[in-house]
């Protein structure tokens, strides 16, 4: 459900998301605004590359759909962290059980897509 | 008497010390402010947000923990803490591991003696309140699965000793002490029996608090903080204008080492732990008995172990946090423990430092360690007007030149619980 968001909102996305990978603040504020999911991937690979070790970013960069998170050196509580993120940012809640299926960028990002548009369909 | 079968009592000594305080980030740092009576207490300007009275904290300088994320929290350049360490840390786990690095780099600890069955960790937290309301608070707004997974163990009372096994491999005997501001005098004591005993070798001793209005605001409902403004008047232990403490928070890391196997190292010793002892009042959870009743018994039992007499002590570093009945309780017990005669020096550190809480006992430990070490004896510090009626003890008021070779230290905590530490001087031979 695209909305406008409140110059407050803004400035909370802009602090919560500044250590993720440039232009993924932005890319959060758009798909609420318009509620575009295709800036979903894009959101989950910036959400990623803050929470890799530094040495991995370059990885993350140019990571392909395919390629799975468990390559990026990413533990179980990393993983986590991201999905905390990815909450915040999509405001959506996704479930342990789901969380478990899904492996690649893709995988998480169709999952994500499928949350986004049940909770936030227009009325 | 030993018999021939009888194994020779295994002693214990200090290889390694490490602070983060009010009065100093590092051993040197430490040992001038104690030498020269800097103080480590300062104007804090939150508590004017809230609607008290009290404005004085011992400040831990050089950190910062500006919001829940461990991302955003600063700690001095020395020190480098992995991510996936931090992010399971409160802020007095933070303070703990650099106390915990100085005290290792001290000992000159490989890691393979860091890392082994013989080797423990006895800590003494009191957790994070500040993580515990912000996360429970999270919780109950987003759902637990959209709270940081890490939130309890940042949190709870064992976080000191549930990060310190994962991040320094701890493999020997760990474990968390809740004995209010009793705590790390409790870890001193049962690290230096599990090393008599001979179940460890090595015991890394340590105490850690937060450092906010988390951590002040409670004690102020307990009425036993300073109102002053000066740190140049407040805290003043022994002085008969006190009027309560003033809260500090920090880390500070005691390595405990048998003798025989520091020898064999070839380590520099600090001091010999010498004795232990505890009591407790039976009295009030909040209020210590009036002639200090618990202490006397605790002081009297580590001077018995220690296998010496009292005239021997040389220095008492007091818990004299500066409150009225605290201190007069504890007077009571030095005068009923060592008779009518001058007895040994003895002075409140927390005058400068603040109240550490769980931190005292461990950082006051580490106090006596320096002062017989480096041979001098810390004064108390904001004594203008001593109460009439701790005249006849031996309050180090004014700088002495005076190096003492046996030192006692007095921790006690609500519920009436009190802890004696004894430490002497190490000299070859």
């Amino acid at each position: 459900m695209p909305t406008e968001l409140t110059d407050e909102q803004i400035k909370k996305v802009n602090h919560d998301f500044r250590r993720c990978r440039q232009g993924t603040a932005e890319a959060i504020i758009n798909l609420r605004r318009s509620g575009d999911t295709a800036l979903i991937p894009e959101i989950l690979r910036g959400i990623v590359w803050r929470y890799v070790r530094p040495d991995a970013r370059e990885q993350v960069e140019k990571a392909s759909l395919e390629t799975p998170l468990s390559t990026l050196g990413m533990d179980s509580l990393m993983m986590l962290e991201v999905v905390l993120d990815v909450q915040d940012a999509l405001d959506v809640t996704v479930e342990d059980a789901e969380l478990r299926r899904v492996t690649t960028f893709n995988d998480v990002s169709e999952l994500l897509m499928q949350r986004f548009t049940e909770i936030h369909k227009p009325a | 008497m030993p018999t021939q079968n009888s194994q020779p009592q295994r002693r214990v000594v200090v290889t390694g010390l490490g602070f983060i305080t009010s009065i100093g980030n590092t051993r040197e740092q430490v040992l001038t402010s104690l030498r020269e009576l800097r103080t480590g207490i300062e104007y804090y300007p939150e508590l004017e947000r809230t609607r008290v009275l009290v404005r004085l904290v011992g400040t831990v300088k050089e950190f910062s923990f500006p919001e829940l994320h461990s991302d955003e929290w600063t700690y001095p350049a020395a020190y480098t803490i992995p991510r996936e360490h931090l992010r399971s840390m409160s802020p007095n786990a933070v303070y703990g591991f650099c106390a915990m690095k100085q005290a290792i780099a001290e000992a000159q600890l490989p890691p393979e003696l860091i890392s082994h069955p013989r080797t423990g960790a006895m800590c003494a937290s009191g957790g994070s309140s500040w993580l515990s309301y912000d996360y429970m608070a999270m919780m109950l707004e987003k759902g637990p699965q959209r709270c940081n997974p890490m939130a309890m163990v940042a949190s709870i009372s064992g976080t000191l000793n549930m990060n310190f096994v994962s991040c320094f491999a701890i493999k020997g005997h760990s474990l968390g002490f809740s004995s209010a501001c009793a705590s790390s005098a409790h870890a001193l004591g049962e690290a230096f029996d599990r090393i008599r005993l001979n179940r460890q070798d090595i015991v890394f001793v340590a105490g850690a608090e937060d450092c906010d209005l988390f951590t002040i605001l409670p004690f102020v409902g307990t009425r036993a903080l300073t109102t002053g403004t000066d740190p140049s008047i407040s805290p003043c232990a022994f002085d008969v204008k006190r009027d309560g403490f003033v809260v500090t928070g920090g880390a500070s890391v005691l390595v405990l080492e048998e003798l025989e196997h520091a020898r064999r190292r070839g380590v520099p010793i600090q001091a010999e732990m010498i004795g232990w002892g505890e009591a407790s009042d039976g009295y009030s959870v909040m209020a210590p008995e009036p002639e200090g009743d618990g202490l006397k018994r605790a002081m009297e039992a580590a001077i018995g172990e220690a296998g010496i007499s009292p005239p021997e002590v040389d220095y008492i570093n007091a818990h004299g946090t500066s409150t009225p009945v605290g201190d007069a309780a504890e007077i009571r017990a030095i005068k009923r423990v060592f008779g009518n005669g001058r007895g040994p020096f003895i002075s409140s550190t927390k005058s400068i430092t603040g109240h550490g809480l769980s931190l005292a006992g461990a950082m006051e430990a580490g106090f006596c360690c320096l002062a017989l070490q480096e041979r001098f004896t810390p004064v108390s510090a904001n004594v203008t007007e001593l109460d009439p009626e701790f005249a006849s003890v031996a309050i180090v008021t004014d700088p002495i030149d005076y190096a003492p070779r046996v030192a006692m230290t007095n921790s006690s905590g609500f519920g009436g619980t009190n802890v004696t530490a004894i430490l002497r001087r190490w000299e070859e031979g």
